[in-house]
């Protein structure tokens, strides 16, 4: 029996012996056969030191300015420095130069955390003007406004103004005659991406044309899309588009004026073209036969990124001279001085800071009444970088003391400034300063974008806000469109994005008068 | 014969107990084997659940396929496939799974899944918001497919906003993460980008294709210390992959180690020859060591793989006309001329097809992307942009145009030969044979 019993308890025990060792090993592969889950690496394998202040001058002097560290607030340095790098390895500098990171942890010592953007001192009293504002869609579908450009300009009656407009995302110039009771709009011209449009005889046959700077393209791009067109005005009010340049970068400006005294009107290009392309280029007009005109074009600066080209008599010397604002990493206003022969001396009027000051746009205008053109400087161009309010944007006076460079004035912060002209708003015989801005990302924040700069005294101007948060205006021009003496403003807006309630494409503020 | 003495062992034969024994320990291997099984698979569709396909593919390994887990086996195989982008294998998988329980509810799921994935995602929104009252996390999968659908046609804000969804029904969801992150990234919302993958890479440290977007995007903010350290990782796992290598290449550039950099350029060049990008890079690096000569070399190259390629002729005109050859230059003058113009029709081309995306063109119309004629339009783009070598751009437009007419053969012979030419067969196998399916041109 025990023999038996022992038997049976032996046969058991291997049964339960096979099931562990099974059980056991499954285990066991389990484990064994699972990889341990990957670690993430934790730390860099290296270090480096940061550059020396003179190496970081020598690397960021082989394109531009120097940046000052208080350009940037501290956490976008390192974009900053990745693109300045991003730029150096596709160029053919052969400079000995330090490592990206070295750079980066020398901004970063240095750079604030912040740019806290300072609240604005407004003018005690309550603004000099009252205004009445009405908005106007442009034909046709229901489109996301973006107008680049508006002037008021006289086309076919001496007496009646007429508002000038640059539709972008219709691809067309149209006008409205501000008297229309029912708005009707006419569109004088299809044109690619139309920037900026002037009102001018250039044939000279008494009958206005229109010049166009066209971009070419909605987005930035170095394709040679950028052109001029001439809009021919013909007898029956109608407009004939005839190319007199293309081929080259994006076109922001062109003007006519007689350089050369001669009686034939050149024209000054600012061909902005983006980061490859891009020039200033005056075109001589060699046209004897008006049906197939003859603009011979000349490189007068090689820098990219102009905006505008007004032209104006700077030196007082007689002959007619254009000022160019050069933005991208230049951010530098420059004086062609004309010497009636279609040649020209560049003179630096002033040259920005650092390469993201933010060029947006200038006015030649005499703003102190001391008979010399002064300079009506923006700087608030914020869609390359839109991630911080820049407190260095705003409305400046460059003014004009015979001598270059020009003495700088800022008149007012207004992160966003994308234009700004001068009129005598108040209508007390000087000029004050009407400034717009465009603020696609306000950041939260309750900001100006309208101001009206009253020149209190020659040179001193204190700040209303007309209008706060609407920050989608690019433009504006004022003038006095009603014959009533008074300055209206006329507004565009731009609007990159759909995700806003739609607006008219253009604001008239017409000015009432005194308070 | 009392009942004790049955359980007796000394009345049986000693085979008899042998065969209990061998019954007993085949029950056994059946009972744990089951068990192994099923604990695999269910660890396997948690990791998969989560976005985990490595994970999950450990865990498909482990099991033994016994006949009760078959289907589960099939349906995980699937779901693997699937987060690799591999629509085939998850086809043939989800084939497999109908053959044995063609009604199953899970099986419908992750059929609507595996559609979305591949960028139609209307039925699995819907079935995800029916989830989403029940089962959270498999709403959340669903949701994420629906994602990564969206990312792949291009729209965008729809990935972001499912992505934020399935982010709504599980927290931190890794998967989730990174196509939120991917979304932002495409936004332009960087910062946000980079917090995303990172808790995607954190959530899914064997994802390499994670891992090399998160070091991609620490190089694009300049963070380039971090990102060598994921990428020398990454290179140690996937020694010729081409994008590790030349995004690793431009860190050591901008990092002053230009040796270090050439020597991974021409590393990249011996298993791929002729890569465009690192002929371009090795062709500007030599020209700042001031060595046209050599520069000219990789250019012609370069041109020669990519004949659109502007920016390689422009250069090299340059190159030649310093050279004192005249003719050369005068030659790829009149080409660059014809380029331009090609550059500018087909980014004129992007232009309308970018506002016609954005919607910026008439928002109260019914939507013009979702035409044949926008597919049209889209498959343009993506032979034009091929041809200047702007292949990532092409696929992008040729998944849009896809979204627009699904069914469309030329788009799938399209997107095959681009798949076929970035080195990723399995999808050119899929998008070849539906071109070739009976539907034909729609």
């Amino acid at each position: 029996m025990n023999a038996v019993c022992s038997s049976r308890r032996v046969w058991w025990m291997a049964a339960a012996g096979v099931v562990v060792a099974i059980g056991g090993g499954a285990l066991f592969l389990r484990e064994a056969l699972t990889p341990p889950p990957t670690s993430l690496p934790s730390t860099p394998t290296y270090s480096v030191v940061e550059a020396t202040s003179e190496e970081v001058h020598e690397v960021c002097g082989a394109c531009h300015t120097y940046p000052p560290a208080d350009s940037f607030p501290r956490h976008l340095w390192r974009h900053e420095v990745k693109r300045g790098f991003d730029f150096l390895r596709q160029s053919r500098f052969d400079i000995p130069y330090p490592s990206s990171e070295s750079v980066a942890l020398y901004y970063e010592k240095r750079a604030p955390v912040e740019l806290p953007v300072p609240e604005p001192t407004y003018a005690p009293g309550p603004c000099p003007a009252r205004f009445e504002t009405t908005s106007w869609h442009l034909p046709g579908e229901n489109k996301v406004p973006a107008v680049s450009n508006v002037n008021i300009v006289h086309l076919s009656d001496a007496k009646q103004p007429e508002v000038l407009v640059c539709d972008m995302r219709g691809n067309r110039v149209l006008a409205l005659k501000p008297n229309d009771p029912f708005n009707r709009w006419r569109v004088l011209g299809e044109v690619s991406y139309p920037a900026h449009a002037e009102v001018v005889d250039l044939d000279g046959d008494g009958i206005k044309d229109i010049l166009v700077a066209c971009l070419g393209s909605f987005y930035p791009t170095d394709d040679k899309v950028g052109s001029v067109v001439w809009l021919k005005g013909e007898a029956d009010g109608t407009f004939t588009p005839i190319t007199l340049l293309d081929g080259i970068g994006r076109v922001a400006d062109v003007q006519a004026a007689d350089f050369r005294k001669c009686g034939k009107l050149d024209l000054v290009v600012a061909e902005f073209g983006w980061l490859k392309t891009g020039e200033v280029l005056y075109l001589e007009n060699r046209t004897t036969d008006w049906s197939r005109p003859n603009f011979v074009p000349r490189v007068v600066d090689d820098r990219h990124g102009a905006i505008h080209v007004p032209v104006g008599d700077i030196d007082g010397d007689g002959n007619l001279d254009f000022v160019a604002l050069i933005s991208q990493e230049h951010e530098t206003i420059v004086a062609f001085l004309g010497r009636g022969d279609g040649t020209f001396r560049k003179e630096t009027i002033w040259a920005g800071p650092h390469p993201a000051y933010g060029s947006s746009g200038i006015q030649l205008v005499d703003l102190n009444g001391d008979k010399k053109l002064d300079v009506l400087y923006t700087n608030g161009d914020v869609l390359d970088t839109s991630e911080f309010l820049k407190p260095y944007q705003g409305v400046q006076w460059l003014e004009n003391r015979g001598v270059f460079p020009f003495t700088h004035h800022p008149l007012a912060v207004m992160p966003g400034a994308h234009r700004a002209v001068a009129a005598d708003i108040d209508g007390d015989g000087d000029l004050d300063v009407i400034a717009v801005s465009l603020l696609p990302d306000r950041k939260g924040r309750s900001l100006d974008s309208i101001i009206l700069l009253e020149q209190t005294a020659p040179g001193t101007f204190v700040r209303h806000s007309l209008e706060k948060d609407s920050c989608d205006h690019i433009t504006c021009a004022a003038g006095d469109l009603y014959g009533d003496g008074r300055a209206h403003l006329i507004i565009g807006d731009f609007v990159p994005m759909k995700n806003r309630p739609l607006s008219g494409a253009v604001r008239l503020w017409k000015n009432r008068g005194h308070r | 014969m009392a009942w004790s003495s049955i359980f007796c062992p000394s009345r049986w034969s000693r085979r008899l107990t042998l065969f209990v024994i061998a019954s007993l320990a085949i029950v056994t291997l059946i009972a744990v084997g089951i068990g192994w099984d099923s604990y695999h698979l269910r660890e396997g569709r948690g990791r998969a659940a989560l976005g985990d396909s490595e994970g999950a593919v450990d865990q498909l390994r482990l099991c033994m396929g016994i006949w009760a887990g078959r289907f589960d086996r099939h349906l995980l195989a699937a779901q693997v496939a699937r987060l690799r982008q591999d629509f085939e294998e998850a086809e043939a998988e989800l084939d497999a799974c109908e053959r044995l329980r063609p009604q199953a509810e899970t099986l419908a799921d992750e059929r609507l899944a595996l559609r979305a994935a591949e960028g139609d995602v209307e039925m699995a929104k819907q079935r995800a918001w029916v989830l989403g009252q029940t089962h959270p996390s498999s709403a959340a999968a669903l949701l994420n497919a629906v994602a990564a659908g969206y990312i792949l046609n291009g729209d965008v804000p729809q990935a972001y906003v499912n992505a934020e969804e399935a982010l709504r029904y599980v927290p931190d969801h890794p998967e989730a993460a990174y196509h939120r992150g991917h979304a932002r990234q495409l936004m332009g919302k960087l910062d946000g980008a980079l917090a995303d993958y990172r808790l995607a890479a954190a959530g899914l440290p064997r994802r390499q294709d994670i891992r090399l977007r998160l070091a991609q995007l620490l190089s694009q903010l300049g963070h380039p210390l971090e990102a060598i350290t994921y990428l020398e990782e990454l290179r140690q796992e996937l020694p010729h992959d081409p994008d590790i290598l030349l995004t690793l290449a431009r860190l050591r550039l901008d990092e002053a180690e230009a040796d270090e950099a050439q020597r991974l350029l021409q590393q990249l060049l011996s298993h791929h020859r002729d890569h465009p990008g690192a002929l371009w890079e090795l062709a500007t690096l030599a020209l700042r060591q001031k060595q046209p000569t050599e520069a000219q070399g990789y250019l012609r190259r370069l041109i020669a793989r990519v004949p659109g390629h502007l920016d390689g002729h422009v250069l090299l005109a340059q190159l030649a006309s310093e050279a004192g050859n005249p003719e050369e230059a005068q030659k790829l003058r009149e080409w660059i001329a014809k380029l331009d113009r090609e550059v500018i029709r087909v980014n004129r081309l992007i232009d309308r097809a970018t506002t016609l995306v954005a919607g910026t063109e008439s928002p109260s119309a019914e939507p013009f992307t979702a035409s044949p004629a926008f597919a049209s339009l889209g498959r343009d783009l993506a032979v034009g942009l091929t041809a200047q070598g702007r292949d990532e751009e092409a696929m992008l437009w040729l998944h849009r145009a896809l979204a627009a007419d699904p069914k469309n053969a030329a788009t799938h012979r399209l997107l095959a030969d681009g798949y076929q030419r970035l080195g990723d067969p399995g999808r050119a196998r899929w998008h070849a044979k539906r071109a070739q399916a009976p539907v034909g041109e729609s």
